[in-house]
């Protein structure tokens, strides 16, 4: 990195100057797919932030060891072994909401976010303001997907977390499910609508960015669709 | 930092104490939780029985209700008397299957098990006045893998009252649709058996209009047609008569 950012800016810039999803337009995949409701997409955020975290802290411990012509396999590694740990974690402690989630844990693996954060910050950054990064990542990611989950259960299902926030007409209330909310697509149209919400709220992320991380870390970003 | 990062031996050597370091965390954590995920997996299944005996609520004791409805038995496959020297607290079907005192090996094996026990657990559903429903384990091969179910009889021996999965490996979105409960519920009240008493489910794009041959047929599953056919011969093996069919016949003539 070429300016030294404080502590404190690197956790909490990408929750909403930075979101990995607002603005980078990265982990879209699980976004889509595991929003319909604040359960799921609740332990999907915290499996997420654990595990880029962590892949952060663990490859720049290594950082200086690691040969160049391997490095992108030695990343892979480490965080396919802790997307595995948690992935067992989920069934033993969690197992309703992780058959829910099925393969979108294994996926954490393909997660561009967390390679994208293991290439451009933990390969050459010490390990605490790795492990922020990572942290801070996470939670950007965390609150697009519970923000994007609260919309689609509360007007999809008319419950938050499960309870009911919209009395619907089945259950002899007033509110009829906009059974659209439930359905993938409608993530891209409120994903959509929170990017032009963040970017008219700070209109310096309207232009193309070019910050210092992404020029190393481009042809990631634009080869995976995740 | 050693001087030279990319030399052969050093790139060998990072790339299996790596590889050493994983594969020893990942272990760790998958045999450290295996108890516990065994627990959940015991749960699963009672719970899948429960669903499939049509008494389950979302939310509920799963244990409770077990205790309070389901009776488990042992019978001896296929002459379907009860087996009173099994103990159903430990009796494992798929692990009796493979060893040759207690199962065979099948030579004709449409549901892809290769190996049948010689007993089997059912779980029977007592009413006020007896036997309600019995709950039938079955099992076959899909297109990934095998599908562990259960499949609700009601006590005429004739008529389906349920089916679920509780584990399998077909691809999400389409084979996975097995476990999805609405498909589930379109085989309650369909009749397997035909005239000769033969099983004859059959998983078809369009149910006919005739209701004597919709009887005996389901929808299948949109792009996933070897599971589909598995669940078929999954189905039909196990209602036949190496399967739960002489049990089921006795279970009606009892009535």
């Amino acid at each position: 990195m070429a300016e030294k950012k404080s502590l404190k800016a690197t956790l909490l810039d990408p929750i909403l100057a930075n979101n990995p999803i607002g603005l980078q337009i990265l982990g879209i995949c699980s976004a889509l797919a595991v929003t319909s409701k604040m359960e799921t997409a609740a332990l999907m955020s915290v499996s997420l932030t654990a595990v880029v975290a962590c892949s952060n802290l663990f490859i720049s411990m290594i950082r200086n060891v690691i040969p160049s012509s391997i490095r992108i396999i030695v990343q892979m590694v480490i965080i396919a072994s802790l997307v595995i740990i948690v992935d067992q974690l989920l069934r033993a402690f969690f197992p309703d909401v992780a058959k829910q989630l099925a393969v979108f844990v294994g996926l954490i693996i393909t997660n561009c976010i967390v390679m994208g954060r293991a290439e451009a910050v933990a390969m050459k950054t010490p390990p605490l303001p790795s492990f922020i990064d990572g942290l801070g990542n996470g939670l950007g990611y965390s609150a697009m997907l519970l923000m994007v989950a609260t919309i689609r259960e509360v007007f999809g299902s008319g419950t938050w977390f499960g309870m009911t926030v919209l009395q619907t007409q089945a259950d002899g209330g007033w509110y009829i499910p906009n059974g659209l909310m439930l359905l993938p697509p409608s993530s891209f149209f409120i994903i959509g609508l929170l990017i032009w919400a963040i970017r008219a709220y700070q209109p310096e992320q309207e232009e193309a960015p070019s910050f210092v991380e992404a020029d190393s870390a481009k042809p990631l970003y634009s080869t995976h669709g995740h | 930092m050693p001087r030279n990062k990319e030399s052969t031996g050093f790139v060998v050597t990072v790339a299996i104490v790596l590889s050493l370091v994983c594969a020893t965390l990942v272990s760790v954590a998958a045999i450290g939780l295996k108890p516990i995920q065994e627990v959940n997996a015991a749960k699963e299944k009672k719970k899948n029985i429960l669903m499939a005996a049509g008494i389950y609520q979302d939310g509920g004791d799963i244990e409770a209700l077990f205790k309070d409805n389901i009776e488990v038995a042992a019978i001896a496959i296929p002459s379907g008397q009860p087996a009173n020297d099994i103990d159903v607290n430990t009796f494992d079907a798929v692990k009796a299957a493979k060893d040759a005192s207690t199962g065979q090996s099948l030579d004709d094996d449409p549901a892809k098990i290769g190996y049948i026990a010689n007993h089997a657990l059912v779980y029977q559903l007592k009413g006020e006045a007896g036997i309600e429903k019995v709950i039938l384990p079955i099992r076959g091969y899909g297109l990934w893998g095998t599908m562990y179910g259960f499949l609700a009889m009601n006590k005429d021996g004739q008529t389906i009252e349920g089916l679920t999965f509780y584990e399998h490996k077909e691809t999400p979105g389409l084979g996975a649709e097995i476990a999805n409960p609405s498909w589930q519920a379109t085989w309650v009240g369909k009749q397997p058996y035909d005239e000769n008493n033969i099983p004859q489910m059959r998983l078809v794009k369009a149910i006919s209009p005739n209701p004597d041959v919709a009887e005996h047929q389901v929808d299948t599953l949109a792009g996933a047609t070897l599971t589909s056919r598995g669940v078929e011969a999954t189905i039909n093996f196990w209602l036949g008569e190496r399967g739960y069919g002489p049990y089921l016949s006795q279970l009606a003539s009892q009535e």
